[in-house]
């Protein structure tokens, strides 16, 4: 008999563990997951990738019981600082340019090309011919005051060929809102730019009321950082509609 | 003492510089390297009341949540279901945090030099993993193991210096060449 009640308690620990499961972020699987543009991390399946100075590092997060297991570590010779995945391709920000990486193979990333910048970059983002990268000044020998907007042509990942460039303020994260390529300029303002032609980016709207340093557009909103907090807008015709904002 | 540093940082740079010019140190938050001291002892995790975020860092929205790290403190778990009236639901205090990813209800963000994973869900988190040192980088007492990179200027009385991490920095008063 004692047995049986130990045997019960037991049933009954069981089923309230699994209980305490049930309440959790977010639909499951096929859950939206974007980071902003200035990201260091990124999931791809059952990997993690994340950036140490001169390495691109590759964790196994296979079995969510077990901890991470660090698999493989990439030499990269740059000061990297961002990662944009697209596809099978992972595109490195780093201060001397953007380095394209292929992760057909999880755990060997193998390294496909490089588009070689001299100065301090910022992020990377990318859709499927073309990857947007913004300059921002201040860093190695002082010798550069550049600040710009790149369009690399990448339809053939092996040969990212620069198609335009465009003078910036102080440029910083960036991304896609409905076909639209956003620009932050810190605390100068936000950037639109229209994508009808991707290689070369056509300066829409110069939104000076809209500090951004980075930006996720989601399908219906597009969220802001600031160094003043977080903004989100809706798109009303041409113009941006603050819905909301708080710190 | 830390002038001295800074004077034969400037120094070297300038007779072994490209070019005879001194980078410039900006006011503001960018990547750079920190030193990790080994008397640096709070990689302690928990749930801390905040009501505003100080530092605006990285953001990444999972499904209806969006989480904010405030810059080397932690992350902002926020419901944004009705993006017109995003709600607060906690912050977690992770020490040294600057970065974050999530998949599957789990949190992997890092803490100083460790990676770690934690389970989140709306009403809180539990810290289900460590692995430490993932972005430890060795290197001396006095300079980061690498070159064109600003960093924090070691602070001697903070005591010995472990390593070094890659990472967000304010205002940065150091800066090595090569």
């Amino acid at each position: 008999m004692k047995k049986l009640y130990s045997l019960l308690l037991l049933l009954f620990l069981v089923s309230c563990g699994a209980d305490s499961d049930s309440v959790s972020l977010g639909p499951g699987n096929g859950v939206t997951s974007i980071a902003g543009s200035t990201s260091g991390f990124t999931i791809i399946n059952d990997h993690l990738y994340v950036l140490s100075t001169n390495s691109l590092k590759v964790l196994d997060i296979s079995d969510a019981q077990l901890a991470p297991v660090l698999v493989n570590q990439m030499e990269v010779p740059a000061n990297l600082e961002t990662i944009f995945r697209k596809g099978q391709n992972l595109f490195l920000g780093a201060d001397n340019g953007v380095y394209i990486y292929d992760v057909s193979l999880p755990e060997k990333p193998a390294y496909i090309s490089r588009y070689q910048h001299q100065t301090g970059c910022d992020p990377v983002v990318a859709n499927d011919k073309f990857a947007y990268v913004t300059i921002r000044d201040g860093n190695a020998c002082g010798r550069n005051s550049i600040n710009q907007l790149i369009t690399l042509d990448i339809s053939d990942v092996t040969n990212p060929v620069n198609k335009s460039v465009i003078n910036m303020i102080r440029p910083r994260g960036l991304g896609f809102f409905q076909g639209d390529l956003y620009v932050g300029e810190g605390i100068y303002g936000l950037k639109k730019f229209d994508l009808s032609e991707g290689f070369d980016p056509k300066l829409d709207t110069f939104y000076t009321a809209i500090p951004a340093n980075d930006l996720i557009g989601l399908t219906n909103s597009l969220l802001i950082t600031s160094n003043s907090g977080i903004t989100q807008y809706t798109k009303d015709g041409e113009a941006l509609q603050l819905i909301s904002r708080f710190r | 003492m830390r002038l001295l540093f800074v004077l034969f940082v400037f120094g070297t740079l300038f007779l072994i510089n490209c070019e005879p010019s001194l980078p410039e140190f900006p006011n503001e938050t960018i990547p750079g390297m920190r030193p990790i001291y080994a008397s640096e002892f709070d990689f302690t995790i928990k749930q801390e009341s905040r009501d505003s975020i100080y530092n605006v860092g990285k953001i990444f929205v999972y499904g209806d949540y969006l989480l904010v790290n405030d810059i080397t403190d932690g992350i902002h778990v926020i419901d944004n279901q009705d993006p017109a009236k995003p709600k607060k639901l906690y912050f977690i205090s992770i020490p040294g945090n600057t970065d974050l990813s999530v998949k599957d209800n789990l949190l992997y963000a890092d803490n100083h030099t460790d990676l770690v994973v934690l389970s989140i869900d709306e009403s809180g988190f539990e810290l289900k993993h460590r692995v430490e040192q993932v972005f430890l980088e060795e290197g001396n007492e006095e300079f980061p193991p690498r070159r064109d990179v600003y960093f924090e200027c070691p602070d001697p009385t903070k005591g010995k210096v472990l390593g070094w991490r890659s990472t967000l920095i304010d205002s940065p008063q150091c800066y090595k060449n090569r």
